[in-house]
């Protein structure tokens, strides 16, 4: 188990030990979970809906406690030292939660402010998010107005406004945000990829793009991380020298369903050929 | 670079102008009515107030005071503690560095254009009468000119500047109990003692409950007493006499009551206000030094326990009680019924009938229950019913005067409007409408609890409805939080829709109908008038029910397939319009009939020409809204490829 240390020295960006997580009603999400995730890297977390991703994410985050086992960031404990973590870490929910009430300007400059970025620094950069997603003619309305889209992408822009050194983020690129959007955010996660002293811990189901983003790939199934390593290593794990990351996944978390696939579409096609004789008998 | 991620679809459409013109206008119509709703009542109340007597002047107050200002603190806690530490967005501020002072920040930002807001306009309103005229008695002793301009500024700001100091003061005691709580490990998002979670529930609304019923007997008492017509029966029942003891208990200056009642932060703010024009000077100022004492209090508190109550381990759910579990973590409801079978003779004579896409239907009428479980709903309604017949009962024999002196009243103003007849049903009316309210108001409580809060469907259809139009908020209860409508789940036609229910509500009203007839009898009614009535009540509820599961059937068709919502309102209020035509016709119709049958005893005649007139317009409102919901349909069929995707 590894010990608290102070958080200048260098080290992990984040040590999980042997986490577990369960919620009332049995649901364990997370058993006995381990994770190293290095400074200045960007680990993907992949796994099937229900694995523990989210669960795993929001304990990093301090959202959660675990029942048993540590998390260390940059070498402070997680729940003791959490007034100092919080400073440097940003945590994007996979649905987030904004003040409806607020204007979308509102909001990212409350959280540059909860931040501490400096008022001209904090102004130049909703600017320029504001740019990158598309978002400058809608900032003065009430978030309320938002569509499905323009609200995630402001809490995109709100999670990339901060000083963060370790952001985790939980499936950023769904919720209905548009494809200049999607680039945007990729182009964003290579930049902080660039970048040696920032951390990303992404929680994703696009795995091309993840694969071609990310330093090393930790796969959760089940609530426990069946593989964590660089591409190469995965491929060496899976026996399948030369796959795709997707490839890799449903080989590593036996999710390959080729065959379950086209019993699936037979039936669908048999359903729908029925479907209007039954609909016009109810009716 | 094209990423494919999960979509919401969300039924949010941009609004058209004319959408924004009839919103602007709807909204309009509600404040002007609200506007004339506060004034008129303010006149109404503040001129009844007047006109007791000096004596009793400032129990009825204090007591009215008292109501008022348990119900909002008890509103405001809750309200603060969704503000401070419930709301999801807050929630998620854990993860942020927010200060404490950041956090208070954020939860006292008001809402300018909310409802709260238009409840607060209406208060001033409310007011405005008693200021207004308090103004003018002053303001006509002096040699001014355009008194009634002075009146109307004057009263207008001390209205405002009264309310502001209620709302004021109720809200930061509000914070600071909150506050208070969460700083001693008692409240926040996941109380440090578990227990004290289910303690609260235990004594919250008995005390809260209680407080009200020992207010309203008061009330009650004082009603009575300032009646213009004697009525010794009623001032001698047993609970009006408790509601005089309290009263009487509560005016005895210097008492311990009487002490807690005239310090309570609402009594005092209303001593405050009606001595403020024309008043006693030594009573204004005690009362105000009370409400600054109050508000300088709560500011100490909040100031005392602000880092401790906002600080991370309080509003975070470290302690697994408050975190949001996934769906697949909801403990799944273990089933009294097999979903997929037959389980009972009821529900087999139901599905034999209507077949088993019916099921789906039994939701929209007992929703409550789970779906299918007709026999298993009827016996737990019969369960419920045994208890309200002998609390009724009981009660009968604890209040033996009021039930005669409520039939009395009734006897009375019939024999004053020469409708002897009417008199008794009405007064046989009240009764089954009272025992109604009580097992339904109980039945839904129990049934209500029986449903996990997880539960990934929204139960009501209204709150489906409210939820889109954004009038009240999505509670965020868990990840998987279902955005479709029922009816996109279990395709329903109409005919299973509206005659399941109703086949089903015949059953089920004829438990409820007979238990409340037999609890009339056991009150002590005479048992022609309970059999009239009882056939009365039957027919009508069953009636009501008819109306009802048309209606539910045509707001689903709304609710799935609206494109317009302009031309769905238009079409809305024009079928609403004429199923209240029809009605109030079927109404006066039967009204006529009644009149001249039942006073020459030809009840047979009656009964049967109601029932034919029933059966008639019963076909042609289910005709013409199957004639809507199938248009609707095909709408939607021939529309879909365009609009829908």
């Amino acid at each position: 188990m590894p010990e608290p240390r102070n958080g200048d020295q260098p080290g992990n960006a984040i040590d999980l030990y042997e986490v577990s997580k369960s919620f009332e009603g049995g649901k364990v999400a997370l058993s006995s979970t381990s994770l190293t995730v290095k400074r200045g890297e960007v680990l993907a977390l992949v796994g099937p809906n229900g694995a523990g991703k989210s669960t795993l994410l929001k304990c990093m985050a301090g959202l959660l406690r675990p029942q048993s086992g540590s998390i260390v960031v940059n070498g402070l404990d997680r729940f003791r030292d959490h007034l100092a973590i919080r400073t440097f870490t940003t945590y994007l929910p996979d649905q987030p939660n904004l003040f409806l009430h607020f204007r979308g300007v509102e909001h990212l400059q409350l959280i540059g402010d909860l931040y501490g970025v400096e008022k001209t620094e904090r102004d130049r950069r909703i600017k320029s998010f504001a740019g990158l997603f598309d978002l400058e003619e809608i900032l003065d309305r009430p978030i309320s107005n938002y569509s499905n889209g323009q609200y995630k992408k402001l809490a995109l822009a709100a999670t990339f406004l901060t000083n963060a050194r370790i952001y985790l983020l939980d499936e950023p690129e769904t919720g209905g945000i548009d494809p200049p959007a999607s680039s945007s955010l990729a182009q964003i996660i290579q930049a902080l990829r660039d970048r040696h002293d920032v951390t990303v811990v992404w929680a994703t189901q696009v795995l091309d793009l993840a694969q071609k983003l990310c330093d090393r790939f930790a796969i959760v199934d089940d609530g426990r991380i069946i593989v964590c390593g660089t591409l190469d290593e995965l491929r060496e794990k899976a026996k399948e020298p030369g796959a795709s990351l997707d490839r890799i996944f449903a080989v590593l978390t036996g999710k390959a369903k080729d065959q379950l696939v086209s019993d699936v579409l037979q039936s669908m096609a048999r359903s729908a050929e029925e479907a209007p004789r039954r609909i016009q008998n109810r009716v | 670079m094209q990423i494919f991620g999960r979509t919401f679809r969300r039924q949010v459409q941009p609004r058209s102008k004319w959408v924004v013109a009839l919103i602007v206008f709807a909204v309009t119509c509600y404040v002007i009515y609200l506007t004339a709703l506060a004034l008129n009542l303010g006149t109404f109340l503040w001129g009844a107030y007047r006109r007791l007597p000096l004596l009793q002047r400032q129990g009825a107050g204090h007591v009215m005071a008292l109501a008022l200002g348990v119900v909002w603190f008890s509103t405001a806690c809750v309200r603060w503690r969704h503000r401070l530490y419930l709301a999801p967005p807050m929630r998620d501020l854990v993860t942020t560095p927010a200060s404490p002072w950041q956090i208070l920040r954020i939860a006292t930002r008001m809402q300018i254009l909310s409802l709260g807001s238009v409840y607060t306009l209406a208060f001033v309103l409310f007011l405005y009468p008693w200021f207004s005229v308090e103004w003018l008695l002053l303001l006509v002793d002096l040699p001014w000119e355009n008194l009634g301009v002075w009146q109307i500024v004057l009263g207008g700001i001390c209205s405002i500047v009264s309310t502001a100091l209620l709302m004021v003061m109720i809200d930061s005691l509000a914070l600071s109990a909150n506050l208070l709580a969460a700083s001693l490990g008692v409240g926040g998002v996941a109380p440090h003692y578990a227990f004290m979670n289910y303690v609260w529930a235990f004594v919250r609304r008995p005390v809260l409950y209680a407080t009200l019923i020992a207010v309203g007997l008061m009330l009650f008492d004082l009603l009575v007493a300032n009646l213009p017509v004697p009525v010794p029966a009623l001032a001698s029942a047993p609970l009006v006499q408790l509601g005089h003891t309290l009263l009487e208990a509560l005016n005895v200056p210097g008492s311990t009551p009487n002490v807690i009642l005239t310090r309570f932060p609402s009594v005092c703010w209303f001593d405050a206000i009606t001595s403020s024009v024309r008043g006693s000077s030594v009573d204004f100022q005690a009362a105000i030094l009370t409400c600054l004492a109050w508000l300088g209090g709560s500011a100490a508190l909040n100031c005392l326990c602000l880092n401790r109550a906002l600080s991370v381990s309080v509003r975070s759910g470290w302690l697994g009680v408050g975190a949001v579990r996934p769906a697949d973590a909801t403990k799944s409801k273990p089933r009294s019924f097999d979903p997929d079978a037959i389980n009972g003779p009821l529900e087999g004579l139901l599905i034999r009938r209507i077949g088993r896409m019916g099921r789906a239907t039994l939701r929209l009428v007992s929703r409550n229950a789970q779906a299918g479980a007709v026999d298993i709903h009827l016996q737990r309604t019969l369960l419920l019913c045994i208890p309200a017949v002998l609390i009724g009962w009981l009660a009968n024999r604890l209040v033996p005067n009021l039930l005669e002196t409520f039939l009395n009243i009734f006897e009375r103003s019939a024999n004053v409007l020469e409708l002897r007849t009417a008199g008794q049903l009405a007064s046989a009316a009240t009764l089954f409408i009272v025992a109604m309210i009580k097992i339904h108001v109980w039945g839904m409580l129990s049934f209500r609890n029986l449903v996990p809060p997880n539960t990934t469907q929204s139960r009501d259809i209204f709150t489906q409805i409210f939820q889109q139009q954004g009038l009240i908020q999505r509670v965020q209860v868990t990840r998987g939080d279902n955005r479709y409508p029922l009816i996109e789940i279990y395709a329903i036609g109409f005919k299973d829709a509206v005659l399941l229910p109703v086949y089903y509500a015949m059953f089920w009203l004829l438990i409820v109908v007979a238990t409340t007839a037999l609890e009339a009898l056991l009150l002590g009614l005479p048992a022609d008038l309970v059999g009239w009535s009882a056939l009365g009540s039957y027919t009508v509820l069953l009636q009501i029910l008819f109306v009802l599961s048309l209606s539910y059937v045509q707001m689903y068709a709304m609710l799935d397939y609206r494109r317009s919502r302009l031309l769905t309102a238009v079409q809305f209020l024009v079928s609403l319009s004429f199923i209240g035509l029809l009605l109030a016709s079927v109404i006066g119709l039967i009204g006529y009939l009644w009149s001249e049958s039942i006073p020459q005893n030809r009840f047979a005649i009656a009964a049967l020409g109601t029932v034919n007139i029933l059966v008639i317009v019963n076909s042609v409102i289910y005709s013409l809204a199957r004639w809507m919901y199938v248009r609707r349909r095909f709408d939607c069929e021939i529309n879909s490829g365009r609009r829908m995707y």
